[in-house]
């Protein structure tokens, strides 16, 4: 089903819009969420608030494109259940692969603890994804948005997992020295 | 945290990124641009005209390696890797015998193990030593049944290293450790389908039941008698496992009870 008329379902107050909604994003929710929790129950607790939020904000809103408003909340909801998670069990190990894969930028003594600081950093991100050509946008967009994998990546690009994994690591570089010149990271 | 925080910012990266990395037909067209200029790239290099003129001059350099240079550095390589495994099996404690490290082509896999999370957990009764022993890959554990009949507590169960573990109990009125160390019996993995119990014998001293135990066809490369004799494994009070070797070169059983009896 379109996106145009999922949000049409929403605005009508049609369940079906839920069952079209997981049908159609559903596999992708659930992977983000995976990805950022390695729990199963955690991950669809997170989806199914997911839905629930998309309920409650559409209408008034009408987002397009839809999956990435879904897929943001996944993910916002994936990280907060990470954080609260993490504060319980401090030290517990909780790390995920996909965290390690970032371990990289944000210095210790200038963590951002507010919205307006993560907002900046945002900026600076999309800053920097605008000087990267298109396949290397979509590398670093694939691999730390969507969290493919390396042979996912492998696949859709022809390019060799080794070879992907030193491009992404020269693409993170470039963000850890970009973030640096403004100030964000260590 | 420091993580998460990012994984916070890039969630909110531009919706057009997004779409852009999950449009098929875009992602197909930025790589194929890619692919394309990589070929150009190449092509040009390597063109030459028809009419002669001087083929174009690669910018590629070419970088001529000695020999003698190449072998420099491989040594120089070899001596930091080594001296690097040197350095960190002394920092870990870790000592390089045959059972606690492999070589895979050029990869070193020292096999270390710690039981740190055992501790915090709920210890086990001393009745279920065995099993929690014998899940670490320790075959045959054989334990004074004092320890097992009484309901002893475990206070510390670690193994620092694959081949040793340490256990302390107490029974409230008393404590006591056992040490086991069985890296001589994981010492010849050949052997281990063969390594049977010969014979076992416990005898009481001080009122402590010590129990000796000798395999079969299990090779012994360092002499365990020394070791007792100098006091290194003296702390074993309560469990001797030894082995021999069935041409007898090393301890025999008989040797093992002697001194099994002066254990005080």
């Amino acid at each position: 089903m379109e996106d145009k008329k999922i949000i049409e379902l929403f605005f009508a107050r049609s369940e079906k819009a839920l069952t079209a909604l997981a049908d159609k994003y559903g596999k992708l929710c659930m992977k983000v969420a995976l990805q950022i929790l390695h729990s199963r129950e955690d991950s669809e607790e997170c989806v199914n608030d997911s839905y629930l939020d998309v309920w409650n904000t559409v209408p008034p809103k009408e987002p397009d494109p839809l999956m990435s408003y879904m897929v943001k909340i996944v993910r916002y909801n994936s990280l907060d259940c990470l954080e609260h998670r993490s504060a319980k069990k401090r030290g517990g190990g909780e790390a995920t692969v996909s965290l390690e894969d970032v371990a990289l930028f944000i210095g210790e003594s200038e963590t951002p603890e507010d919205i307006v600081e993560r907002q900046f950093i945002t900026d600076c991100v999309n800053d920097f994804l605008r000087t990267l050509t298109p396949a290397d946008r979509i590398l670093f967009v694939r691999k730390f948005w969507f969290f493919d994998t390396y042979e996912e990546l492998s696949e859709i690009s022809g390019i060799k997992v080794g070879t992907l994994k030193s491009k992404i690591s020269r693409i993170k570089e470039s963000l850890r020295a970009y973030l640096c010149e403004r100030g964000v990271a260590a | 945290m420091k993580d998460l925080e990012f994984l916070y910012a890039i969630n909110g990266i531009d919706d057009e990124f997004i779409t852009e990395a999950a449009d098929d037909e875009r992602v197909k067209e930025a790589f194929c641009a890619e692919w394309t200029e990589e070929d150009e790239s190449e092509q040009t290099e390597s063109d030459t005209t028809e009419e002669g003129k001087p083929k174009r001059k690669s910018t590629k350099r070419t970088h001529k390696v000695s020999f003698k240079k190449l072998l420099l550095v491989a040594v120089i390589s070899i001596l930091l890797f080594a001296l690097s495994v040197g350095v960190l099996a002394k920092y870990f404690d870790i000592n390089l015998r045959d059972e606690l490290y492999q070589i895979f082509g050029n990869d070193v896999f020292i096999k270390v193990e710690e039981f740190g999370s055992m501790i915090e957990q709920e210890m086990p009764k001393s009745s279920d030593l065995v099993v929690e022993i014998e899940k670490m890959g320790i075959p045959k554990v054989i334990l004074p049944e004092v320890l097992l009949e009484e309901e002893w507590l475990v206070t510390d169960f670690a193994s620092p290293f694959e081949s040793k573990v340490n256990i302390s109990l107490t029974n409230g009125k008393m404590a006591c450790s056992v040490k086991i160390n069985h890296s001589i019996y994981l010492e010849k993995a050949g052997y281990i389908g063969r390594a049977d119990v010969k014979r076992t014998e416990s005898v009481i001293v001080n009122g402590i039941e010590v129990i000796v135990t000798e395999y079969r066809a299990v090779s012994l490369d360092y002499a365990i008698k020394e070791k007792l004799e100098n006091g290194a494994i003296s702390e074993v009070a309560y469990t001797l496992i030894f082995y021999a070797e069935e041409d007898g070169q090393n301890i025999t059983f008989e040797e093992a009870l002697e001194i099994a009896k002066t254990i005080k």
